[in-house]
């Protein structure tokens, strides 16, 4: 198999919207679909549901994706490539969403019912997307068109989901969907009240709706709008006030986006426009020391795109734009929640100093785009060029003093990202590709306090480079990659004892990581075996400024593997999965010290990051039965998480005055049943 | 980052999270500095503080410590978790005194090190971030003593002027203010003779002037504010086992009590009660039984 052709959007659409409802990975398919291997790695919706270990769920099914690490304690999101959740981006449909998971990790913020396809793109993405130092996840929300008329129920011990596609006459379609999460609930129901205070379970829920018009000669309107919603509450109790934790987090966003495309033979454009709205709160009490962080966040922003079709050969232009207007109120201490780099303990109170600021910075860029695509005989060679103009106000250069007026700021900063990829069928079973590019990512609105952070941050800086090979034999496919990341300029505590004013961040952070991963899989067809087998090893390290030696980033995995293999046969599909990761690092306790004031010991803390929890080692099992009638289909499923009840350590948890220390140990064999029912 | 893996951890106990390890701290098995009382509680730079470590090693008090103490002269990095700065804890810093009473003056830059003033700078360059308050609103001058190995920090809180606010405001601050006072313990009940393993009821009791109402003043919003202070109080003993480590007072509340269920072996135990304030005042209290 050689190299496909570039498709056209619609074209793409159409193709993709006939895959196989039977667990299928492809390789990369951005908009315009790109076929140059980048090391990225997708997931079509209907073959996720099936998917040993990912619980039905599309999101965690990118977990099985070469590059991406197993997800951190806090389950904030996928580590790509060494980098961290926060540096990358999710989007869906194009537009960015602050999550791709609800808290915990259980879900993603869309039923999967209600989504086509998932891609996670761990770094050298092309030039029409951007904003991220790390990758970028990209979720897709199903089709809806005419004479698509479909509902469905989805029931398990996490939540149910409903939802209905119909037409809109001849010429449209319609999808709604809402899904209610209710573990917290049922537990509530079933635990005693000590117990309810002590285990708290994320309750979560999100309402997706999609319009589709075909307005004719090419022409579709697409309006869309996606809202979920996160509250957690942890009550932990402690003899030591100092070690007693309350903590309240609630998590909102929504939404709204219009698309409009024209096709032709020639190309297409699209004009997307969306906005919304971000809320976060976390309030909390961690000994004597109390924590809020509110912020809010209005969104517009807009994407547009011309794509070209000139015989072989593809051209594209756009213009990706993104504001954000914030308003953030932090008080409580200055190192609570920790930042990626800080050497804090598991449990161990934070210090007593606090701060306080109101603040309402405004981020955003402008960056228009080219790219394009060149066939060249066994050559595809796609180069392309992103200039972004960053924007980051404030209305606040200093900490607030009661005499001083309140001073804002406002700097604009140009940066031109080069991407290239160049890709060559070797032969008729062996496609090599060089893909790379130069990114650059906006600071945190939370990061521009001058009590918390600094004003002075400005975007930080990527570059990335994969190699790869992928080979076609027999009905295997071997997808190989070799990967490198240089990070410069992010946001660091600033390492000075006495830094200047306003200034408790720096941007002078670096990081670097490098790898290899391999994949080899057969996809499922509607009969047969089918799997994979994943691999990654990699190393992430990052520097503060001034520090000579580097350490790990507190995500490193050295090793990751899956292994996946599943069977249908007749109306019956089971797998199981496999997974082997490196346990993440740590900061060793050396010694404790007694602080008299708070009436508690205070660790001494070893070398950052450098020793490391035990391997995690997961198998999870998965069966699924469907019976099928002439409008209707039901589908009861089996999911078994952890089925060899391996003791796997999350964390290390510490006697009171630090001589001894235990691990926290996460899930145990869990049984989860589950049914579908379609119509 | 890793401190919401305590979400994680009682996400995971719904299932099994294992955590069979004792952060009981009350149990006095080694050389241990329990409490340092300062007198005042509140100084001025330059001021002389009184401080009084209690000392107690397996076997009981121990009056005559030759406890060193020096002061911390590096404030906490941005970023750095604990309550000092990994170099105070770290590096031994020039001894002071040597004792377990001892007298010594504030350092005379405590507010600039420690508190809102922040370290002069040299001309042209950037004034530096004074380090940050407490949550009570003050500062702290970290006091290090090291005995028997083991390393301890008192904190005197500072009087320090504030910064940033109207003359007007300073003014009505410093006219209004009163220094924090240590709480007052009242004295324990002797427990006398009790029977081995027996469960013996011991309460603790402060004057109602123990709990300060203090003020703050709100930088941003440039108006004075009335606190009040919160108590708890801490237990040690060196045998047996109590039935709980701490408590924390209500409002209003001058008394508590506890269970200390003492050991089958014959001897002498003491018990100590630590009353905190939330601005730095200390007082404690020390009683023993004997178990025939």
């Amino acid at each position: 198999m050689g190299i496909t052709l570039p498709l056209t959007t619609l074209l793409s659409a159409l193709w993709l919207s006939q895959e196989s409802p039977i667990p299928t990975y492809e390789t990369v398919v951005t908009a315009p679909p790109l076929p140059v291997r980048d090391g990225g790695f997708s997931v079509g919706a209907a073959g996720a549901m099936a998917l040993p270990g990912a619980a039905g769920d599309l999101g965690r099914a990118l977990e099985n994706a070469p590059g991406v690490a197993r997800m951190s304690p806090a389950r904030d999101g996928l580590v790509l490539w060494g980098s961290t959740p926060q540096e990358s981006r999710v989007l869906f449909d194009g537009v960015e969403i602050p999550a791709l998971f609800h808290f915990g990790g259980w879900r993603s913020v869309v039923p999967t019912e209600a989504l086509r396809k998932a891609t996670v793109l761990p770094g050298a993405f092309a030039a029409n997307l951007g904003r991220a130092v790390g990758g970028i996840v990209e979720i897709q929300s199903a089709d809806v068109s005419a004479g698509d008329r479909r509902a469905w129920l989805a029931a398990d011990l996490l939540d149910t989901s409903v939802g209905v596609r119909v037409p809109i006459g001849s010429r449209g379609g319609f999808l709604v969907t809402g899904r209610l999460g209710y573990l917290d609930r049922l537990y509530g129901a079933m635990a005693s009240s000590p117990s309810q205070a002590l285990f708290p379970v994320p309750a979560y829920r999100d309402g997706m709706a999609k319009a589709t018009l075909d307005l004719g000669d090419g022409r579709r309107l697409t309006v869309e709008g996606l809202a979920a919603s996160d509250r957690r509450q942890v009550a932990l109790n402690t003899e030591s006030p100092n070690g007693r934790l309350t903590e309240a987090r609630t998590r909102n966003f929504s939404r709204v986006i219009v698309r409009f495309e024209q096709a032709s033979d020639h190309g297409v454009t699209a004009i997307t426009a969306f906005a919304g709205t971000d809320t976060s709160n976390l309030d909390q009490q961690l000994g004597l020391v109390p924590v809020w962080l509110h912020a809010s966040t209005v969104d517009v922003g807009t994407r547009l795109s011309h794509g070209l079709l000139f015989g072989d050969h593809w051209l594209e232009t756009g213009l990706d734009g993104l504001v954000g207007v914030s308003t953030l109120e932090r008080h409580g201490s200055l190192t609570e929640p920790p930042r990626e780099g800080d050497a804090n303990i598991f449990g161990a109170s934070p210090g007593g100093a606090t701060g306080s600021d109101v603040w309402h910075p405004v981020l955003g860029d402008i960056a228009p785009y080219a790219l394009a695509e060149f066939h060249l005989g066994r050559w595809q060679l796609r180069p392309g060029v992103r200039f972004a103009e960053a924007l980051v106000s404030s209305d606040r250069t200093l900490p607030p003093t009661g005499l001083t007026p309140r001073v804002g700021f406002s700097r604009t900063t140009w940066s031109v990202e080069p991407r290239l990829a160049v890709a060559a069928a070797a032969t008729d079973w062996l496609d090599l590709a060089l893909a790379g590019g130069i990114h650059h990512q906006l600071p945190e609105a939370a990061d521009l306090s001058p009590v918390f952070g600094s004003p002075r941050l400005g975007p930080s800086r990527g570059a990335d480079a994969v190699l790869s090979a992928t080979l076609h034999a027999y009905q295997l496919q071997v997808e190989s990659a070799v990967f490198g990341r240089k990070l410069d300029d992010l946001a660091v505590r600033n390492p000075d004892p006495q830094p200047p004013l306003a200034q408790s961040l720096v941007q002078g952070g670096e990081g670097r990581s490098y790898g290899a991963q391999v994949i080899v899989r057969r996809d499922c067809g509607r009969k047969g075996p089918c799997g994979l087998l994943s691999y990654t090893l990699s190393r992430s390290l990052r520097r503060a400024p001034a520090e000579a030696e580097w350490r790990l980033l507190d995500y490193d995995q050295t090793h990751v593997l899956t292994a996946m293999l599943a069977h249908r046969w007749r109306r019956w599909f089971a797998g199981a999965r496999l997974r082997y990761t490196t346990g993440m690092p740590r900061t060793p306790v050396v010694g404790a010290y007694y602080d008299s004031s708070a009436g508690a010991y205070r660790p001494i803390l070893g070398l950052e990051n450098s020793v490391r929890l035990p391997a995690f080692v997961e198998l999870d099992l998965r069966a699924e039965r469907t019976w099928e009638g002439d409008s209707l289909q039901f589908t009861v499923s089996l999911e078994i998480t952890n089925a060899s009840n391996h003791a796997n350590t999350e964390e290390i948890v510490y006697s009171g005055n630090y001589s001894r220390h235990a691990y926290i140990v996460g899930l145990p064999l869990l049984a989860v049943v589950g049914f579908r029912l379609e119509i | 980052m890793r401190r919401l893996a305590i979400t994680l951890c009682t996400l995971l106990a719904l299932a099994g999270c294992s955590t069979e390890i004792d952060r009981s701290i009350s149990f006095v098995d080694g050389p241990r500095i329990l409490a340092v009382r300062a007198e005042p509680a509140e100084s001025l730079p330059d001021g002389t503080v009184i401080y009084s470590a209690l000392a107690v090693t397996s076997t009981g008090p121990k009056i005559d410590a030759p406890i060193d103490w020096s002061f911390c002269t590096s404030p906490a990095l941005p970023g750095e978790d604990g309550s000092v700065s990994s170099e105070c804890v770290v590096a031994a810093a020039a001894s002071v005194a040597i004792g377990n009473d001892v007298a010594l003056g504030t350092p005379a830059d405590a507010c600039r090190r420690f508190g809102p003033l922040g370290m002069p700078t040299k001309s042209g360059k950037a004034p530096t971030q004074p380090p940050a308050p407490d949550a009570s609103g003050g500062y702290s001058q970290p006091v290090r003593l090291v005995w028997n190995a083991t390393l301890t920090f008192a904190f005197e809180r500072l009087t320090c002027a504030p910064v940033g606010i109207s003359l007007d405001l300073a003014q009505a601050y410093r006219n209004a203010r009163a220094p924090n006072l240590n709480p007052q313990l009242l004295p324990a009940s002797d427990l006398g003779v009790a029977t081995a393993g027996s469960a013996v009821s011991v309460s603790a009791a402060w004057t109602p002037e123990s709990r300060d109402s203090y003020l703050t003043v709100d930088v941003q919003q440039g108006v004075l504010m009335t606190n009040t202070e919160k108590l708890w109080l801490a237990w040690f003993v060196t045998g047996g086992t109590l039935a709980h480590d701490f408590a924390v007072a209500e409002v209003g509340e001058t008394s508590t009590t506890n269970e200390w269920r003492l050991p089958d072996q014959s001897g002498t135990y003491y018990l100590w009660t630590v009353l905190h304030d939330s601005r730095g005042g200390v007082d404690f209290s020390e009683a023993a039984v004997v178990v025939p």
